[in-house]
């Protein structure tokens, strides 16, 4: 068993800027009516991405802007011809149109569930409920171009109404990516045991979504080092085709199914793996009551993961340090994970302190202590035990998690630290009793000690 | 005096704030907090791994029908101004309110002219008289108690009658719900 002791963790700093904070109506002003929006249609799971356009916006002027079109029967707020879209150069002149694929909006009802007008009258609340649309465009942007977005009155062609600030940029869209880098690799280790400088260019070419409108989303992805040395040891080709979609309509369960080719670049070390994955959220009910003041709060379900996998090796480049392993190999991992876990019961434990018994639970109440656990095992049906039984190796970690305003040394010691956000700096005390996938499931148990900043 | 205008974009506002707070059911404790504690939340504190979110997205994006994105749960850190960043509660109360204001200000008048406007000029009898005691008469039952206290419409009336205040403090403290 190996301890470690004192291992920071800092899982995401964040300075405290809110004495800086704007007054709200400054920051209501402030905001843009036009943002980039990037989502997934669910259950296909295609990626979108999308030029938000809130029409109800007061501050930039846009709901002034067409309240008056918006009494006019040519006036439809989901039609492409009544926005223009385009790319300006430095200068902001337009320098070329871009084409919509569609205007999109959230179908409108109201709290008696009756259909409901998005635009008509924008300005009398009794018949119009304004918010925004989506503009989908039909064009390919690059990260570095500007976009402007203009509202057009439909019932005089070419007059704008209302125009964006035009420096909106999209960093979401639906283009391939490809990421090359070159490098030089000193001394690399070759597969016949002798080292030497090599050139290296490493290649990621990935594509989240092939085809548009599709009932499921299907991804294509490369990863690639290709070196000057055809004995180059990281020499590597990735190319895997997959596809996913949520299993149900209405609660979040997606699943995806690759396959996946890899080897190094002479393909003398080659193999396929087939991927078969699927995660969740469980239908969850806690019981009210005393339990759960007092005992054992577990508000959130918890997060099913299982992933199954089929490996078949074709060729296998054996060295010192690379052993023969079998041509055919399957694996199916279940796991579980707890995220938010307390223990009401703990707040007793700090008697001298006059706020830790004022809430009951813990929600309100920084002065619990915290659990999160994960579960999870591996299931080896070609790899047998010294029995001749089926190899199954399970594995999990618990970890204590204790708000530093639990320490009332801290309080006064640390003022920022442990002000107004219980949760901002915790103690991590975790025990982890895990394998190793990539090293034959080597079996580690191991404690850790640590501080999070969490913002 | 003429009634209190329609409310029902408002009403619509808290009946989407109530499907926000539906698709955390998954959540006990989301689930059990009162509208206003929920709406100000910290979407990140509620909504916890990514099947949580995930589960709130899809949820959302079947009733009320918005299109969330994994990112708007950060750019937007709370259901208050997610919520807003769809549907703005701000522009509803302005319209409402703009709806009874002293001339030039209602419709057709600009929803910007009567933001900028000063309290004074948009309201001159202030809080203590009509047409503001039948307008917030007409808020009262659009919006849930929680989110619409006595104390804040005491503190929205209170601005309103501060000489040089101006109408856009009046809605944003409104819409700031408490």
């Amino acid at each position: 068993m190996k301890v470690i002791l004192f291992v920071a963790r800092v899982s995401i700093i964040c300075v405290g800027f809110s004495a800086l904070a704007r007054p709200a109506k400054l920051s209501a002003q402030a905001v843009s009516p036009v943002t980039e929006e990037s989502y997934f249609r669910y259950p296909s799971l295609e990626p979108v991405s999308a030029i938000s356009l809130q029409l109800a916006d007061v501050p930039s002027g846009l709901l002034d802007a067409i309240a008056p079109l918006s009494k006019t029967a040519a006036w439809n707020c989901l039609s492409a011809s009544v926005y223009k879209v385009e790319v300006v150069d430095k200068t902001g002149n337009p320098a070329r149109k871009l084409a919509l694929a569609s205007v999109e909006a959230a179908p409108m009802k109201d709290a008696a569930g009756h259909p409901f007008t998005r635009c008509d009258d924008m300005s009398n609340l009794a018949v119009s409920h304004p918010g925004g649309v989506e503009l989908i465009l039909k064009s390919q942007v690059s990260s570095n171009e500007t976009i402007l977005i203009s509202v057009l009155d439909a019932s005089t062609p070419g007059k704008v109404v209302w125009k964006s600030d035009g420096k909106l940029t999209l960093k979401n869209g639906r283009a391939w990516s490809l990421l090359l880098t070159p490098q030089s690799a000193p001394a690399e280790s070759l597969t016949d045991g002798k080292t030497r400088d090599v050139g290296q260019m490493s290649v990621v070419l990935g594509q989240s979504s092939l085809f548009t409108n599709s009932a499921l989303s299907v991804y294509a992805k490369t990863s690639d080092l290709i070196s000057t040395d055809s004995k180059d040891s990281k020499s590597a080709f990735s190319a895997t085709l997959g596809f996913q979609r949520g299993l149900l309509a209405q609660w979040y369960s997606p699943w995806h199914l690759e396959e996946s080719m890899q080897g190094n670049q002479t393909a003398s070390n080659l193999s396929a793996t087939t991927t078969l994955g699927a995660t969740t959220l469980i239908k969850w009910r806690w019981p009210k009551g005393n339990f759960n003041k007092w005992v054992l709060q577990v508000p959130l379900p918890p997060d099913l993961t299982v992933s199954a996998m089929y490996i078949h090796r074709f060729k296998q480049l054996v060295t010192a340090k690379a052993p023969l392993l079998p041509s055919n190999d399957s694996s199916i991992n279940p796991s579980m994970s707890w995220s938010s876990i307390s223990l009401p019961g703990t707040k007793k434990l700090f008697f001298w302190n006059k706020d830790a018994g004022k809430a009951v639970g813990c929600s309100s109440n920084p002065y619990c202590l915290g659990l999160q656990v994960d579960l999870g095992l591996w299931y080896l049906p070609q790899d047998l035990t010294e029995s001749k039984s089926q190899r199954v190796e399970g594995y999990g970690d618990v970890s204590v998690l204790v708000p530093l305003q639990m320490l009332s040394f801290a309080s006064s010691e640390l003022p920022y630290f442990t002000s107004s956000d219980p949760a901002k700096v915790q103690i991590r005390i975790k025990y982890a009793d895990s394998v190793n996938s990539a090293n034959n499931y080597a079996r580690t148990k191991q404690w850790t000690y640590g501080v999070e900043v969490i913002k | 005096m003429p009634p209190a205008p329609s409310t029902k974009s408002i009403v619509v506002w808290f009946s989407y704030l109530q499907q926000f707070q539906n698709a955390c059911s998954f959540n006990e404790i989301a689930k059990a907090m009162d509208p206003l504690t929920f709406a100000n939340s910290t979407v990140l504190k509620v909504l916890l791994s990514a099947n949580e979110q995930g589960q709130f997205i899809t949820a959302v994006g079947v009733t009320p029908g918005v299109r969330v994105g994994t990112a708007d749960l950060t750019t937007y850190p709370t259901f208050r101004v997610l919520l807003n960043h769809y549907y703005p509660l701000t522009t509803y109360i302005g319209l409402y309110l703009q709806a009874l204001a002293a001339a030039p200000y209602p419709p057709p008048g600009a929803s910007l002219d009567f933001w900028n406007a000063t309290a004074a000029s948009a309201f001159p009898g202030g809080s203590k008289v009509d047409p503001w005691t039948t307008l917030m008469a007409g808020l009262v039952p659009a919006m849930p108690g929680a989110c619409f206290t006595a104390d804040l419409q005491t503190k929205a009336a209170k601005t309103l009658d501060t000489a040089g205040s101006k109408m856009v403090d009046v809605i944003t403290q409104i819409a700031g719900l408490g």
